[in-house]
């Protein structure tokens, strides 16, 4: 091979350009690992794979025949021979590349933090972005160009870490292996010998350290990796996720007041809908629109629906009865690509807006026989699922729904399983790799985004177009006509695509659970005179306005609670104050931890809570400090200049009192040493001393000096006389040492 | 040693005690210290600002060594001899080395006898306790190494016959610095023998004054009393074999010499090993220390080991200092 910038020719198994062709491959691997993980969502992965297979043969051959001028010209080529086949498969790409302004907005909001995933043709971009920086990298890194190569390398990483894809781990992985490469392939051009590493390991050591222990990067995945202690809740967890949703395990409820609905009929208030299913999360692609007055009815038959919505607390987003077609008092109104509203600036409390929606109004029979002719693309975008889906919700799927024959049957065979097989709970274990997965065959309980969730995947599994929809449940009902809805009543439920119906919706949530959950504690909020946070208003409070029914109704009663199934009294009892747990006090904090307000015995998760818990992340964070502290002391001689402090400070005991006066006039000698001098070769002790005194020495050291010359050419000393020089030697070091830390 | 005839002195205090008797008993530590610091406080009323030398040649005494003083007449080489000699209450008896002199003139010599009609051993002037062997270097080798065989064998062969020599024994030698064109110069063999060589150099402006003052009218030599028997040093040399040396400074010593021994020609023999501890010995004794440490050793190097060397730019006495300089002391 002709290797140009690199003298070590050694090429051991453990030479410095071996650990730097080892960093450059992590380094490489690293933003990989983040396209392989998007390519996954959008099932390309296999393609991935084979396009880098071939780049890194392609450098690899390329380093052996071709010069650098030519080989980054041809990674220049394959870059944006890459760019334009991803354009050109972008509906409108082309013309889209001549809007140069948009293409830069586009870019700009990219490189923000918009993730890659949100793009439409996020499958062609991942093939177009991955050969060029792979071919580039590991071409310049076998030229033992090692900086340059690390720098194309770094780039491809910067800009996932920008879009926010790459993961901490993946990201503080990619630069701890950038320094490397760097670090040791500059080792390596000067022909160093491994142990001069020290410097590099202690870099990256600080650099670990650094990003995992303190994040100061706001939003975005910049979260500290260590553990959190408080849970996400379940409103910020979906109707606030702006485009990209994240499943985090157990969630709180806020009680507090968003908005109240004047309407005819209750209904869900649906705020938006996500698209790709990431394994642990979704993910809105396609861009939001601006609502020109009108929007598109859905073809099935429909009823008009009127709503006048008052915002409570400041909102970004608009919830409506789907489907809305019509929405008046905001201005500057945009509408997502999955029909969710939005306003221009967030609406204030106190603001107002009316909406008409044409609610579906179609018989199961039309649904069942719409069949499957679905319009040119949306089966491809609402039937994905990542190829990495555990075939076993693939066979459950297909096990549970073998005798269903039309969508429609399908679906409503996956609803209603999932709400009678599972319960419904906040506490939840953290999500793990598929979220369906984990849900179907290791939870009994979850929560409305779980159900949302598997129900989706296990109708694309089916190949039947669905989508994650996020809103409000109903909410209280505190007139005929009127609604105040909480932040406890965040939820997520499915929609389900007929052909010549529209989007269909579908609750896979076991309700009256949900409700009880959900209520049982709005009412303790209630309770807590202290809390500063607005949980009714003028209408809500008072008793549930109910229709068709003069009985009195209980605190908790609800008309889809069957009373005689003594729920009842378990909200008793937690409506006590003595009934423990520290509910009332908890409440002062604004939010509920639901999983507390039922009985402690059903509730294993919360101890498991408690338990500091050994992640793989926390386990690399610690391996880091040692080889850190290890590289550092090495680098340092710290060691030696420690163990040289603390024999100053303590001193070991002696067999002999010779021997315990020869180590206190070693101690003092190294004390003196620092402080004036150190003894020359040729020096006696004696003259030593005198020297010193002249300069200001006292007479404990002369006499020390004395000691120590008797001990060791002289007739010894005795206990006493050793005893004497420790203290003697102890007060001076003492004197002088006021810091231990005090290393020269 | 052969001693089973013990030979009368035939110095000027005739005495009937044995001149050579078995090891005596040493005195203790702190009267031989005291006894030392007597004697160099006896010789100081008559030697002025001089105490280094006299403490030199009071080391090489109790160290069964003998000294060369190198240095120009008129310094009062003869006057520290003399007034030691007479301090420690022994007998003295001085050499004047010339070019004629002869071995027999220094031994003594067989005389007829014509009373008893028998050959009869007239001792020479070695046969004393303190012997100054004045400008040594204007004798032939034949001479100087009839005294020089006294000096190592402390004792004298004529005509077959082993007369052993007083005890103690020193020789102080003078040697002339200037006038070297008519001069015998020493073999280094031969100066090995001498524990040290020392230089009194001229004395400093008050201390010539001094001199002067003390002279001038009745010389304090004539007043001097003994301050000590020569019993009393022959026990006192005891004392100082006696003195501590621990293997850190025979170990010092030893670096020492082999220094100089990397570093010359001629390094420092291990005889020259041996006095430099010896004096070392002795000077620890003058300090009242009953053990040598490295500060002993130190001082004592440049007397014992400079007239051993021989460099090849003839020695200035630079290569002990660097040798003192670089040695770790153990």
């Amino acid at each position: 091979m002709s290797v140009v910038g690199d003298t070590d020719r050694s090429g051991g198994l453990l030479s410095p350009r071996t650990v730097a062709r080892v960093a450059a491959l992590v380094l490489t691997g690293s933003y990989l690992f983040v396209l392989y993980d998007v390519a996954d969502v959008v099932g390309s992965s296999r393609e991935l794979l084979a396009v880098v297979a071939a780049s890194f043969v392609v450098a690899t051959l390329a380093a052996r025949l071709v010069g650098p001028r030519l080989a980054a010209a041809f990674g220049l080529v394959a870059f944006v021979a890459g760019n334009l086949y991803y354009l050109s498969s972008v509906p409108e790409g082309i013309a889209f590349v001549l809007s140069m302004g948009e293409l830069a907005g586009d870019t700009l909001a990219l490189l923000t933090g918009l993730s890659v995933l949100q793009m439409v043709a996020v499958d062609v971009w991942v093939l177009a972005f991955a050969p060029a920086p792979v071919f580039l990298s590991w071409y310049l890194v076998l030229r033992g160009y090692y900086a340059p190569g690390a720098a194309v390398g770094g780039l491809a990483l910067s800009v996932l870490v920008l879009t926010g894809d790459a993961s901490i781990l993946a990201t503080v992985v990619g630069v701890v292996a950038l320094f490397t490469t760097v670090g040791f392939g500059e080792l390596s051009a000067r022909g160093a010998s491994l142990g001069r590493g020290d410097a590099v390991v202690l870099a990256c050591s600080l650099m670990i350290v650094a990003t995992l222990g303190f994040s100061a990067v706001p939003g975005g995945a910049a979260e500290p990796i260590l553990p959190e202690s408080s849970p996400s809740s379940l409103e910020a967890d979906t109707v606030e996720a702006d485009g990209e949703l994240q499943v985090s395990g157990s969630v709180d409820l806020s009680p507090e007041v968003r908005f109240t609905v004047e309407s005819e009929e209750p209904a869900y208030w649906r705020t938006d809908a996500y698209d790709r299913y990431t394994g642990d999360g979704w993910v809105q692609t396609g861009d939001a629109s601006e609502y020109d007055g009108q929007l598109e009815a859905p073809e099935g038959e429909s009823e008009s629906v009127e709503q006048r919505v008052r915002i409570e607390t400041e909102a970004r987003t608009m919830p409506a009865v789907w489907q809305p077609t019509e929405v008046s008092g905001v201005d500057g109104l945009s509408v997502s690509a999955e029909g969710g509203l939005s306003p221009a600036e967030p609406l204030a409390a106190n603001d107002t807006y009316a909406v008409t929606s044409e609610r579906l109004d179609v018989e199961p029979e039309t649904l069942n026989d719409s069949g499957t002719d679905y319009p040119d693309g949306l089966e491809e975008r609402y039937t994905q699922i990542p190829d990495s889906t555990p075939d076993r919700v693939v066979e459950y799927t297909d096990d549970l729904t073998q005798e269903t024959e039309t969508p429609y049957e399908t679906a409503t065979v996956v609803e209603s399983h999932l709400r009678e097989e599972w319960d419904y709970s906040l506490d939840v274990p953290p999500p793990e790799d598929d979220i369906t997965d984990q849900f179907l065959f290791e939870m009994d309980e979850a929560y409305c985004t779980y159900f949302a969730t598997a129900m989706v995947t296990m109708l694309r599994s089916q190949e039947i177009p669905a989508r994650f929809v996020v809103g409000y449940s109903e909410g209280e009902r505190v007139d005929e006509d009127q609604w105040v809805v909480r932040g406890s009543n965040a939820h997520a439920w499915v929609e389900v695509y007929f052909p010549e119906t529209g989007w269909v919706e579908f609750e896979p949530t076991p309700p009256s659970d949900r409700e009880q959950v959900h209520d049982s504690f709005v009412e303790e909020a209630r309770e807590d005179a202290d809390t500063e946070m607005q949980i009714d208003t003028d209408e809500s409070g008072g008793e549930e306005w109910t229709p068709e029914t003069d009985a009195e109704t209980n605190e908790t009663d609800e008309t889809e609670i069957d009373p005689g199934e003594g729920d009842g009294e378990q909200v008793e009892d937690v409506l006590t104050p003595d009934a423990g747990n520290g509910q009332v006090d908890r409440y002062q904090e604004g939010e509920v931890d639901i999983g507390q307000l039922g009985d402690p015995v059903d509730l294993p998760d919360e101890d498991e809570d408690d338990d500091p818990t050994v992640t793989p992340e926390l386990l690399g964070l610690g391996l880091a400090v040692v080889a850190g502290l290890a590289a550092g002391a090495h680098r340092s001689g710290a060691i030696g200049r420690t163990r040289h402090a603390i024999g100053i400070r303590w001193q070991r005991r002696s067999a002999t009192p010779e021997g315990t006066v020869e180590r206190a006039y070693t101690r003092l000698e190294a004390v003196l040493a620092r402080e004036y001098r150190p003894r020359r070769d040729g020096e006696s002790v004696r003259s030593y001393l005198e020297t010193l005194s002249l300069v200001g020495l006292d007479d404990r050291a002369t006499r020390v000096g004395a000691l120590y010359e008797r001990a060791r050419y002289g007739d010894g000393v005795d206990e006493e006389e050793a005893a004497e020089a420790v203290s003697l030697v102890d007060a001076m070091v003492g004197e002088r040492t006021p810091v231990l830390g005090r290393f020269r | 040693m052969t001693d089973s005839n013990p030979t009368q002195s035939s110095s000027a205090r005739r005495s009937q005690e044995p001149l050579v008797a078995p090891t005596p008993e040493p005195l203790s530590f702190s009267e031989a210290s005291a006894l030392a610091d007597r004697v160099v406080e006896n010789v100081e009323r008559v030697i002025v600002g001089q105490r280094e030398a006299i403490e030199d040649v009071l080391i090489a005494l109790l160290g069964r060594g003998h000294v060369l003083i190198e240095d120009v007449p008129g310094v009062g080489k003869t006057m520290l001899a003399r007034s030691i000699a007479r301090s420690i209450d022994c007998s003295f008896r001085r050499v004047q080395f010339t070019p004629d002199l002869l071995p027999s003139d220094i031994t003594g010599a067989n005389v007829f006898n014509q009373r008893t009609r028998e050959f009869e051993f007239q001792p020479g002037p070695v046969f004393a306790n303190v012997v100054l062997g004045d400008e040594i270097n204007r004798a032939p080798p034949k001479a100087q190494s009839a005294l020089l065989e006294a000096m190592e064998e402390t004792q004298v062969t004529v005509d077959g016959t082993t007369h052993p020599l007083p005890r103690p024994f020193t020789v102080i030698a003078t040697q002339n610095a200037v006038e070297p064109s008519r001069t015998y110069e020493l073999p280094i063999a031969e100066l090995d023998r001498f524990m040290k060589k020392i230089h009194l150099g001229y004395p400093e402006e008050a201390a010539e004054i001094e001199v002067l003052d003390r002279v001038v009218g009745r010389h304090p030599i004539e007043g001097l009393e003994p301050v000590a028997e020569a019993e009393e040093i022959r026990r006192a040399r005891e004392s100082v074999a006696a003195v501590t040396v621990k293997e850190p400074i025979r170990t010092y010593a030893t670096r020492l010499a082999a220094h100089t021994r990397e570093h010359a020609t001629l390094g420092v023999s291990p005889r020259g090993t041996l006095a430099l501890l010896r004096a070392a010995q002795g000077r620890a004794l003058l300090s009242g220390r009953e053990y040598v440490t490295p500060d002993d050793v130190q001082r004592e190097a440049r007397t014992v080991m400079d007239h051993r060397i021989v460099t090849e730019e003839g020695d200035d006495g630079s290569l002990v200092g660097r040798a003192l300089e670089t040695v770790p002391i153990p």
